[in-house]
């Protein structure tokens, strides 16, 4: 399968202050150092808590913001090195759908002009072909075709969701970002939205980037998983591989407190201390040996780990990785 | 069941607009305001066929019934060159709403296309074009537009611009708050995303979920505008005779103001009454777009 899309050593710092008394600027350190690749047809999870700075890799793919360092190709083309006219062609590839559907939708404007607004832009529809593309869309989506002249604020949220589905495919990308498109739904359209995103997918034959902190969310949809901690991307594996054998110490932490509804299960929840550090000041060597709690070795405060190919497409970030594997 | 239900899905676009309506004319100060828009621009609009004397109203002196007081004749009594008032007041409102129009028009044209451009881009651009507009605020705006009256010659369209330069600067201030704000809303990032121009997303996503504070403003404003007029006319900066203006006429009816009271009374009373109606519209729309307000009529 060919690799859709590649970043290598993606950075992104934010600056923080802007008074002039503060000679030296501090930064963010959003995303620090993560590279990864997605093939095609595959859907790849993204977790980790508020604030690791997953959203914010979302937003560097889509060329929203630019990296501070680092390269981001979607399918061999460097994304930021494009021209104008080619950076259009790959837009035209490349769906958004964010996690509030509430704010996602224009409130001004009607709901046939917000899912027609890519064709406009990118095609030389019109008129009757342009509406029968929406209408085409939208009972794609489940919706029916009597909502195309109301508003946002008359739908429901999980029906708001399906509009920005209906928005981000309406052009036949290849490659969506779900930005945590779930998680201000409540669980029985959660659900609905997520299986609409499943089969959509078998479909039209999409690749997903799925952002999301909710691991049951992820453990449903996701065929690989990545996990991350400020800014960091400390895991890589297949699902079966997070769930069932994680490596890293704050996998291990995250899978462990997943609740599970059999009360005669025992298990040892391994709750962490403290909060996580502020992305200004990352703690040297592994940024999660002030938490880990498996951190002995001098190692882990010094250097920063790199990740360790484990075999079978299984990457951890983190020293004492050969210890267990 | 089903069937109404479906008709009243197809017509909710209108609706939320009687909603809104409903909402404005709830107030019944806002509805008087209303009253007296309209009927001032009945008269504005049908001057020639409303006023008794319309020769006397475009100007025409009529020396013989030199300050004549109200009376079956003159209603409003004749000014200090036998014209009648109330002719003239009717005349006058003409060029009032077409200033305040024309004046509103040009500071939304160049204020808020500005106030997007700084909102939305942010940075070295904002920083330019708000440096600009405190400039301009800094000044007072009453002397600057004498300033500017004076450096171009006394007339009409003199006042005009003389009135707009200082007064654009409060909508890129108010467009601009708005942009700022709905820049960071994620149906714009959604449109990035999509490569939707930046000029689509400013005109297209930004510019009409900002129009409700652009409107109230500007429907107060033309209330101000008609004050600010008026006041140029007082200081003979504005309007020159023989067009009628109502702050012309309160200017040259000041000297009259003991003996014959009408003469500057009844155009100093449409200046009020018409900035007052301006006023309650404006305040009632204010109202209707502020959610938390609207609780207060319920």
């Amino acid at each position: 399968m060919s690799v859709v899309l590649k970043l290598t050593n993606v950075r992104k710092y934010f600056p923080t202050t802007k008074s002039f008394s503060q000679r030296k600027k501090e930064y963010v350190k959003a995303v620090e150092d993560v590279s990864f690749i997605i093939r095609e047809g595959e859907t790849v999870g993204l977790v980790g808590e508020s604030g690791c700075g997953k959203t914010t890799v979302g937003r560097i793919i889509l060329r929203l913001i630019a990296p501070t360092a680092g390269q981001v190709s979607f399918r061999d083309q460097d994304l930021f090195a494009l021209r104008k006219e080619e950076l259009r062609k790959t837009r035209k590839k490349m769906g958004v759908v964010f996690q509030d559907p509430y704010s996602s939708l224009n409130p001004r404007m009607s709901i046939q002009e917000i899912v027609a607004e890519p064709l406009k832009i990118h095609t030389n529809l019109k008129g009757l072909e342009l509406q029968e593309r929406v209408v085409e869309l939208l009972k794609q989506v489940g919706l029916k075709e009597d909502c195309l002249r109301r508003y946002p604020h008359e739908f429901s949220g999980g029906q708001r969701q399906r509009i920005a589905i209906a928005r981000a495919l309406v052009l036949n990308p290849a490659f969506l970002v779900l930005d945590e498109p779930t998680s201000a739904l409540d669980v029985s359209v959660q659900a609905q939205v997520l299986n609409l995103i499943i089969e959509l997918q078998k479909e039209l034959n999409l690749t997903y980037l799925f952002i999301s902190h909710d691991l049951i969310v992820v453990e449903y949809i996701a065929d690989r998983i990545m996990v991350m901690y400020l800014g960091r991307i400390v895991e890589i594996g297949s699902t079966d591989k997070i769930f069932n054998h994680p490596i890293h110490p704050y996998t291990k932490a995250l899978i462990s407190v997943i609740p599970i509804p059999d009360i005669c299960q025992q298990r040892k929840e391994i709750f962490l201390e403290g909060d996580v550090p502020s992305p200004v000041n990352v703690p040297s060597g592994c940024s999660f040996h002030t938490r880990c709690p498996e951190a002995k070795e001098e190692v882990c405060k010094r250097e920063i780990p790199i990740l360790k190919d484990l075999g079978q497409e299984h990457y951890v970030a983190c020293h004492l990785a050969k210890v267990e594997s | 069941m089903k069937a109404p239900k479906k008709e009243a899905d197809k017509e909710t676009g209108g609706r939320e607009y009687w909603r809104g309506l409903h909402l404005v004319l709830r107030n019944p100060l806002t509805v008087l305001g209303l009253a007296i828009i309209i009927t001032l621009t009945l008269i504005a609009v049908f001057a020639p066929q409303i006023a008794p004397y319309p020769d006397q109203g475009r100007g025409a002196s009529n020396l013989k019934d030199r300050l004549a007081p109200p009376s079956f004749d003159h209603f409003l009594g004749t000014d200090d060159l036998g014209r009648d008032i109330l002719s003239r007041i009717i005349y006058g409102a003409r060029v009032s709403l077409k200033s305040a129009i024309i004046v509103v028009v040009i500071v939304i044209a160049i204020g808020t296309p500005l106030g997007l451009i700084a909102g939305y881009f942010g940075g070295r651009i904002d920083e330019v074009i708000m440096r600009m507009t405190d400039a301009i605020l800094a000044f007072p705006a009453l002397l600057l537009a004498i300033a500017i009256v004076a450096a171009l010659g006394p007339n009409l369209t003199n006042a005009l611009i003389a009135i707009s330069i200082p007064w654009w600067p409060w909508y890129t201030r108010l467009t601009r708050g708005q942009a700022i704000s709905l820049r960071e809303r994620q149906f714009v990032e959604a449109a990035k995303a999509i490569g939707v121009s930046d000029f689509r997303i400013m005109f297209r996503h930004i510019l009409p979920n900002c129009l409700s504070p652009i409107i109230v403003q500007a429907t107060l404003d033309m209330g101000y505008v008609i004050l600010s007029i008026a006041g140029l006319g007082f200081l003979g900066l504005g309007t020159q005779p023989p067009t009628p203006d109502w702050g012309v006429m309160l200017s040259n009816g000041r000297e009259f103001v003991l003996y014959e009271w009408w003469y500057p009374t009844f155009p100093g009373l449409a200046i009020f009454i018409t900035v007052l109606g301006f006023n309650f519209v404006g305040d009632g729309l204010r109202e209707a777009s502020d959610p938390r307000m609207r609780g207060k009529f319920r």
